[in-house]
């Protein structure tokens, strides 16, 4: 599939039954509906997809599903991070194998590597797949952080096809555009900052707010793309009421619960993170209603 | 030590609680081949070294042991090699904690099921952020699947999870956790002895407050050098325990300076170059970790000289 990696990509959710297995009807549901919302790229077992609780086996499924019920109709862009190299390598090339369109690698977390240690694991994920590869920087959520430096580098390898971010930190980004070979596909990863990414030079969006509201999430990148900067202002401010609220419990449960609230469920989040507190519940269904999405 | 002081039969029974776990642990290296596999000859002697050398406990996948390089099957090679070659002459703990209770319980009962004698379970890190209540269950949800002793380790790294006083207080009450490992501060470990029943044990994990540690009242430590010189280590604890203030702090500050070297490169290569340079090869560890540049190598020797390892 000819890949543009622009517009919106969603790091999907993966639907868990009340035991905690794998609902594969769910995802196929899940799937259907965000390419039928008009999605752009799909992006499963990322963190989104808590692809942290997902064994090797369980990864492939979601893979193997999602890229079957997508069939062609969207690139599916696979979640394949991992601590090491080796397992990031390994989760690489079983994607590969299943068909996915691209890899999605966050950092190495828990460890903190140095600028070159980081280079070279990607570089590494890079030689052993044919795959475009988009390492993943979230220091936030890692305390490891990819500098413009190294992303300069590793932009020069021929597969590195972009990098999403998360770090919130505008001007990072902007480096990394500038820094980059043209072509180079900047995505910004933090909800509340799509309309500013997308000014900034980033070519796509990777949306978690997408799996509840794909609707304001899309009328963003369509204003941005009609050069009206109203729309997409108040697009975005709704977009970002809910990016604010995912804080009122463990991330990702309060994706999932806003889910089981639109009509969607996609069953419980993996223990250790456990449900919200009735008080977070309530806090979350105001949320939705001053969003319009829920009627008071 | 602090039976000297015993009055009482409840304080009797107390103490014998806690010297089960008393002592110095050895967060053990994982040996690597060159090429990256599991050198089991190497695990076998460095368990051998370790325990001949006096240490109290050994610690198989640990952080130390790049317990998140391993695959499950991976770890329970290492626990089979561990609980063999130790022929129960000292406790072997497992670490088996990952990001999920659900493969946290699964490598808990592995470990079990390879006879260790306890597990250690550092907070569930990275991406879920747990609150107090969710590490409750999550620790609660281990205990229950399991008959051995299950210790939590405290570990906050990178703005995730910090285990509180509070919740310590909570997880004492849970029958098969019989005490825990702190790895922040010493502020916080004594916060921890002071408010968990007297019986609950806690190890001091910083390297650099192995000796502060068991001034404020921990049973042992588990310092990441002790694969490194755990004479060093059984010195410094045999030292504390005669009262011999002075000769502890020496051992503390030989410590001390081997732990400052470990930042000459990323965790825990430093120390496995360390471990060859005094004869006992580990292998690399393993990628994205790096190996030392040669002028942090010379760094290293010149401590190992400067330290008497070399």
């Amino acid at each position: 599939m000819k890949l543009d990696h622009k517009g919106i990509m969603v790091p999907m959710v993966t639907p868990f039954t009340q035991q905690g297995d794998l609902d594969e009807p769910g995802l196929r549901e899940l799937t259907n509906f965000l390419i039928d919302q008009g999605m752009h790229m799909l992006f499963p077992a990322g963190s989104t997809g808590e692809g942290w609780s997902l064994t090797r086996d369980e990864r492939k499924r979601v893979l193997e599903i999602v890229i079957e019920t997508a069939n062609g109709r969207v690139p599916v862009y696979a979640g394949t991070g991992a601590i090491s190299t080796r397992e990031s390598i390994y989760l690489t090339k079983m994607a590969e194998d299943c068909g996915a369109d691209a890899a999605v690698l966050i950092t190495p977390f828990y460890i903190v590597p140095n600028a070159d240690e980081l280079y070279e694991h990607f570089a590494a994920v890079a030689r052993a797949t044919k795959l475009p590869v988009f390492p993943y920087n979230n220091p936030g959520r890692t305390g490891v952080g990819l500098s413009a430096a190294v992303v300069a580098r590793l932009s020069e390898i021929q597969n590195m096809a972009g990098i999403k971010d998360s770090s919130g930190d505008i001007s990072l980004i902007r480096q990394f555009v500038e820094k980059t070979r043209p072509g180079f596909a900047v995505c910004q990863g933090r909800d509340e900052m799509f309309f500013p990414g997308f000014v900034v030079g980033c070519c796509a969006a990777v949306a978690a707010t997408a799996n509840v509201i794909p609707e304001p999430v899309l009328e963003i990148y369509r204003a941005y793309l009609a050069g009206d900067w109203q729309r997409a202002q108040r697009a975005q401010s709704i977009v970002a009421v809910l990016r604010r609220a995912l804080t009122l419990g463990t991330f990702p449960a309060v994706i999932k619960e806003a889910m089981a609230m639109v009509g969607r469920p996609a069953g419980p989040a993996r223990a250790p993170v456990g449900g919200m507190s009735p008080r977070g519940r309530e806090d979350l269904r105001s949320a939705l209603t001053s969003m319009g999405v829920l009627s008071a | 030590m602090q039976q000297q002081a015993v009055k009482g039969e409840v304080e009797t029974v107390e103490v014998k609680a806690k010297l089960k776990y008393s002592g110095m642990m050895a967060p053990m290296v994982t040996p690597f081949t060159q090429k990256g596999e599991l050198d089991e000859d190497a695990l076998q002697r460095l368990t051998h070294f370790l325990i001949d050398s006096g240490i109290h406990m050994l610690f198989p996948t640990c952080t130390t042991g790049e317990a998140w390089t391993l695959t499950p099957q991976e770890r329970r090679r290492v626990w089979e090699i561990v609980v063999r070659e130790t022929n129960a002459r000292v406790p072997v703990l497992a670490g088996t904690g990952v990001l999920t209770t659900r493969e946290t319980v699964h490598l808990t009962k592995e470990a079990e099921s390879c006879g260790v004698d306890g597990v250690i379970v550092i907070t569930p890190y990275y991406l879920a952020a747990p609150n107090d209540d969710e590490l409750f269950q999550h620790y609660a949800t281990v205990a229950s699947a399991t008959k051995l002793p299950v210790f939590p380790y405290n570990h906050p790294i990178g703005g995730g999870p910090c285990i509180s006083p509070d919740l310590v207080e909570r997880l004492a009450s849970i029958p098969n956790v019989p005490g825990m490992k702190d790895g922040r501060d010493l502020a916080l470990t004594m916060e921890y002895i002071r408010r968990a029943p007297p019986d609950f044990v806690v190890w001091q994990g910083p390297d650099n407050l192995t000796f502060p540690g068991l001034v404020v009242g921990c049973v042992g430590a588990i310092p990441a050098v002790a694969n490194l010189v755990p004479e060093v280590c059984v010195k410094l604890y045999a030292a504390f325990v005669a009262g011999n203030w002075a000769k502890a702090l020496e051992a503390q500050t030989t410590i001390t300076k081997l732990r400052n070297s470990l930042s000459l490169g990323t965790f825990p290569v430093v120390l496995k170059e360390a471990m060859a340079m005094k004869g006992m090869p580990m292998g690399p560890a393993r990628a994205p970790t790096q190996p030392l540049t040669a002028q942090n190598r010379q760094k290293l020797r010149a401590i190992l000289k400067a330290t008497g390892v070399l």
